[in-house]
């Protein structure tokens, strides 16, 4: 039941001698258990990408944003298939670099490949003004929908997020 | 000297085995299997251990295996900002959302509630040892009803090569998952995730529809 990648730590480790069997075997056995067959998805930077954001670590969202366009390349190039929230997730970084097309346009690629992301796709898509307000580095590109410009009075109190 | 290692090594064998060969609960599937979710929304986790950034290395990684069963999972950055966006900053908080107000925003048939009880250095299993310990249940949002839950430890042995065969064995599986983030916490929160929520292990989670294995269970 060893799979590959399994057996190639396996191999690699040859050299530290009578503790391989040890390895290997206990090894096997928890790979067996832990199953990683063939991935049905290309994960590449996505769930890295991910960790990044949530920890908030003032990390630059157009360097991501490139790692991802090159995933997208790297799975295109092997038809490998990109994971759910992929191309959402890639949609956020351009939202919050100001790129309003750009992330309207993965979000609706997610839309494409995932028909299950289709309420939250839209949901976002009525209120990706509110979550480009909280973007670190403003920027003067209209707001998706047509909603006023932050700064710019709108006809509902746009003062939800205080806390 | 050696009793004392040939100790360490039976119970910690024992530690990995239990959190493998799960000792057979009777699960019960037909709330499940009726459910027949789709997608799931990962909710922020719960963190009861010492460690702030537990929660984020949970969280991010929990989409793989969860995908890779055959799920569409709801995208993970997005979920989070637009909470914030609503005011909803904490995990607390985000647990005490209606579950109809979940599925209305998010359209997900499913949601994972998971709470990170262990995560980081910890003297009470294993001397000097990284642990992870989540507990996960998944939740029906159009009816409320429980679908399923689990717990996953892992831990792994923080002195090295030298340390025992559950240091050995955690190190080679480890070395193999991620190596492009140094921190090893975050590799094992990995493979709690992974091992908590890959779909066909006893006492586990169901294939999902878009799985290939979803037919045949």
């Amino acid at each position: 039941m060893l799979n590959k990648s399994t057996a190639a730590v396996c191999i690699g480790r040859v050299r530290r001698g009578l503790r391989l069997l040890a390895i290997c075997g206990t090894s096997g056995a928890l790979a067996a258990c832990v199953q990683a067959p063939k991935d049905m998805y290309s994960w590449q930077a996505y769930q890295p990408s991910v960790y990044a954001y949530l920890q908030d670590d003032g990390a630059d969202y157009a360097a991501q944003a490139k790692a991802l366009e090159q995933n997208i390349e790297v799975a295109r190039s092997s038809s490998a298939v990109l994971p759910p929230g992929f191309r959402a997730h890639l949609g956020l970084l351009y939202l919050k670099m100001g790129e309003d097309n750009k992330a309207v346009e993965q979000f609706e690629s997610e839309k494409i490949a995932f028909p299950e992301a289709s309420p939250f796709v839209d949901f976002l898509l009525r209120n990706a003004s509110a979550l480009k307000t909280q973007a670190k580095e403003p920027s003067s590109v209209e707001s998706l929908e047509g909603a006023p410009a932050p700064g710019q009075p709108a006809s509902p109190p746009a003062t939800k997020h205080g806390a | 000297m050696m009793k004392i290692m040939l100790r360490t090594g039976v119970l910690a064998l024992a530690l990995v085995l239990a959190g493998c060969a799960v000792p057979q609960r009777n699960v019960d599937y037909s709330a499940f299997r009726e459910s027949n979710p789709a997608s799931i929304l990962v909710l922020p986790p719960l963190n009861i251990s010492v460690e702030p950034a537990a929660s984020a290395a949970v969280l991010a990684q929990a989409t793989y295996p969860l995908a890779e069963s055959g799920y569409y999972v709801v995208p993970v950055a997005l979920m989070e900002e637009t909470f914030r966006q609503n005011g909803l900053f904490t995990a607390d908080e985000i647990h005490a959302v209606p579950a109809a107000k979940l599925r209305e925003i998010f359209g997900a048939d499913a949601a994972l509630y998971m709470t990170v009880k262990q995560y980081g250095s910890s003297y009470r299993v294993v001397t000097s040892s990284t642990i992870v310990e989540i507990d996960a249940a998944l939740v029906d949002l159009r009816t409320g009803a429980k679908l399923w839950d689990g717990t996953k430890v892992v831990a792994q042995r923080s002195d090295g090569g030298g340390g025992g065969l559950l240091g050995m064995l955690v190190q080679a599986i480890v070395d193999q998952v991620v190596n492009t983030l140094s921190d090893r916490s975050y590799a094992l929160a990995g493979m709690a995730d992974q091992m908590l929520l890959r779909a066909g292990q006893p006492g586990g989670l169901l294939y999902g529809p878009r799985s290939a294995h979803y037919a045949t269970q």
